[in-house]
């Protein structure tokens, strides 16, 4: 069995353990914001624009640092960050001058930027070989070479994208949900909207070690996208992104770690370790899907759940209707209430556990008392409908019975007295059906 | 192994070929050098995506050959367990499949997002593709005990073609030619005027989704020369460029071809002249996508002195 602890003070564990919680708080704050203004796909261009900037950062640090210095890293970053600004740049400017749709723009430049790279890339591989791997290092993410002494540049850049957050927050609110009335009031939105791409370039940048290029944006999205069913309020979304996120990022680092050492007890002459940047995407992808499902707002259970109650509430009233023109103490058979309504049975056993319907000798059904006011009730909507129908919307008599059909269903209290108020006293509906009275409605 | 290539730069590179070309045109020799080969497959990538690229951009749904480059990865792991390839070398059929079952799953579940939860398109575009990459990467890690066949399936090699690519690539390149010339009058007005061609009782979702299976077969077709990334560079650069030249949809295909095959003769050659003359192999696909970056740039800068397009929107 493993320790979690150990994760967090084993000298070797520790630096990716905390730099994969690094990556995850920073992609998860801006990755919110990100999918909020649907625009989560400039985190897929900007990561792959980015990877230019790795190789040739490496071609530009290593002569000068030793490697796995805190200026090599730190040279890395910087470049990897300047090639981003310069990817989101140039597709803002193919936009702009030449008209060109901004998929079109974003596939161009993230396909070119990155063939560049593999270009860079393809030269290191043969003159440097060592080069060649730390650039690599950045494509898939390798979370095991994050050193304790990167550790405070990568916190120090998480910390301060939640700073920039924090204070900006406001603006960023505002600019988020009323585009225009942040452009009316004296909020600078050039100035918010840059200062947002330079926190997603940044989150990339700070991600890209343990990510990789190519799986970041995801990163960016999968928190968001688990945390929005949960929440509605912006500052309570970036707080449950951050923790799916970092949920994520540490199942991730640990199945990568455990994963390898129970594959090598089945696999002993295996030489290579699951990678973690895939593991910890598979995983927020997996409290995505979680979240989709099982949330209580939105949730496909939850919908589907709604949609079978409301479904089964119309059987139901449906079937006391049937069992109401039978009249009151009338036992029916179930045979003839099968051909007309579906799941006859089942709706027949509910009722009979809520006490609406008595069971009669023979397979035969009939209303209780509380059941017979409910059908009443029932029939009084229906019928109340067809006379507003024709009086106040002057429907065609023989038209209004499946509007009411539909409308008797959705019904709340203070609609009922407002139609009986409306009506007045009223015996019998436009086809000279008697209305059942209030007090036949058991109220 | 003699290559006539070994040693020349570019001037010679094409002085060479056009010989070479010459003899195979008389009769007189018949083997392919592998320069050869891999221009030839190059050329059969840049027609594919060529053709099918045209109509990407003009649909606006290159997002799409975005999400299948990264998922082929998965249709690559499922094709090389239903049958073990010979030397990493897939046959067309099997391709044909796999880029099939990596198309529908890829759409599908974007669409299962996108349908039945709540969650804005692009963000379920995103969140689908990179999780089945990082899917398909486990896989294919745990698959092969490799960690670098991933790093290969990315970037591409075209050092390593073999003519059986070549077979490939240019079956796919084939397919792509008669299907799009059948289906061409339909898909046109489609791509143009969707609401219109769905009024004409036109098969909109059939030609949606043979398009899906031959998007899905190029990239895949293309992933062992020029990398499943690279693929997009060869999908939207040549149609980005032809575009500063002409409106017309026949001649935007046919601009963008050319593009493409120009690009692959241009790049093999610099390949071969920077590995002859200053003895550095760089990566072919990297030259050639920079190569696509340049010409986009070229493109633009006339675009910008000459009007190409005047001429074709209002006729004297």
């Amino acid at each position: 069995m493993f320790d979690i602890v150990s994760y967090f003070t084993d000298p070797i564990l520790r630096a990716p353990t905390i730099g994969c919680i690094a990556m995850a708080v920073s992609s998860a704050l801006v990755g919110t914001l990100l999918v909020l203004q649907k625009r989560s796909l400039m985190g897929e261009a900007l990561s792959h624009a980015a990877f230019p900037g790795v190789v040739l950062g490496v071609s530009i640090a290593a002569p000068f640092w030793p490697q796995e210095s805190e200026g090599f890293g730190a040279i890395l970053l910087l470049c990897a960050f300047l090639f981003s600004l310069l990817g989101i740049k140039m597709i803002d400017m193919l936009q702009k001058h030449c008209k060109v749709s901004s998929d079109a723009a974003l596939c161009f430049i993230l396909a070119l930027f990155f063939g560049i790279g593999v270009l860079i890339a393809s030269r290191l591989q043969v003159i440097q070989t060592a080069w060649y791997r730390q650039a690599l290092i950045f494509l898939y993410g390798q979370a095991a070479t994050m050193m304790d002494r990167y550790l405070p540049i990568y916190c120090l850049l998480t910390l301060f994208t939640v700073v920039i957050l924090t204070v900006a927050y406001p603006q960023i609110q505002i600019l988020l949900f009323d585009g225009g009335f942040a452009k009316r009031s004296k909020i600078k939105t050039r100035s918010i909207e840059v200062l947002l791409t330079l926190l997603v370039a940044l989150a990339v940048v700070i991600g890209m070690r343990s990510m990789g290029a190519v799986l970041m944006a995801g990163m960016l999205i999968a928190p968001a996208v688990a945390a929005r069913p949960w929440c509605s309020h912006l500052h309570s979304c970036l707080w449950l992104s951050s923790v799916f996120a970092l949920i994520s990022a540490l199942t991730g680092n640990i199945l990568s770690v455990e994963g390898t050492r129970w594959l090598l007890k089945w696999y002993p002459d295996w030489v290579f370790s699951l990678p973690t940047g895939p593991l910890i995407l598979l995983v927020a992808a997996g409290s995505c899907f979680f979240s989709l499902l099982f949330a209580p707002k939105g949730g496909v259970i939850s919908r589907l759940f709604k949609r079978f109650s409301y479904r089964q509430k119309i059987l139901t009233e449906n079937l006391l209707k049937a069992f109401w023109k039978q009249g009151r103490e009338a036992a029916i058979e179930v045979k003839e209430l099968q051909g007309m309504i579906p799941f006859c049975d089942w709706l027949l056993f509910r009722m009979r556990c809520l006490g609406w319907v008595r069971r009669k000798t023979g397979g035969r059904y009939s209303l209780s008392a509380e059941g017979w006011a409910r059908a009443c009730r029932i029939v009084r909507l229906h019928r109340l409908w067809e006379v507003y129908l024709v009086e106040y919307m002057s429907q065609g008599i023989d038209r209004v019975h499946r509007s009411a059909e539909e409308l008797e269903h959705v019904m709340d209290e203070a609609l009922e007295q407002e139609l009986e108020r409306l009506l007045g006293d009223l015996t019998a509906d436009p086809h000279r059906q008697p209305i059942p009275t209030r007090q036949e409605g058991g109220r | 192994m003699n290559n006539p290539y070994w040693g020349c730069d570019v001037v010679q590179f094409f002085v060479v070929l056009m010989q070479r070309s010459l003899a195979v045109l008389t009769g007189k020799s018949m083997s392919l050098a592998p320069d050869e080969v891999q221009i030839l497959v190059l050329i059969m990538i840049a027609i594919s995506c060529g053709l099918i690229g045209t109509f990407l951009v003009i649909r606006k749904m290159t997002m799409l050959a975005n999400s299948l480059s990264h998922t082929i990865l998965i249709g690559i792991v499922a094709a090389t367990w239903l049958c073990p390839p010979h030397g990493y070398v897939l046959s067309l059929p099997i391709l044909f499949i796999a880029a099939m079952i990596t198309a529908f799953i890829t759409v599908g579940v974007t669409r299962l997002i996108g349908k039945a939860t709540h969650v804005k398109e692009d963000a379920s575009i995103g969140l689908s593709f990179t999780a089945l990459f990082a899917l398909g990467l486990v896989v294919l890690m745990i698959f092969t005990k490799n960690a670098h066949i991933g790093t290969e399936a990315v970037m591409g090699n075209l050092d390593a073609v073999h003519v059986h690519d070549l077979w490939l690539s240019g079956g796919v390149a084939f397919m792509n030619i008669l299907i799009l010339t059948v289906v061409y009058p339909v898909i046109k007005v489609i791509s143009f005027d969707r609401a219109f061609a769905s009024s004409a009782r036109l098969p909109c979702r059939i030609i949606d989704a043979l398009f899906l299976v031959l998007l899905a077969t190029t990239s895949m077709a293309a992933f062992r020369a020029v990398g499943v990334l690279l693929v997009l560079a060869f999908l939207t650069g040549p149609i980005l460029i032809a575009r500063f030249f002409c409106h017309r949809l026949s001649r935007l295909m046919g601009l963008a071809v050319l593009f493409g095959i120009v690009v692959a003769l241009i790049s093999v050659a610099i390949a071969r002249h920077v590995l002859s003359v200053y003895q550095v192999p760089l990566s072919t696909a990297g030259i050639a996508v920079t190569c696509i970056g340049v010409f986009f740039g070229l493109g633009l800068l006339c675009s910008r002195s000459f009007d190409f397009r005047r001429k074709e929107c209002y006729p004297s």
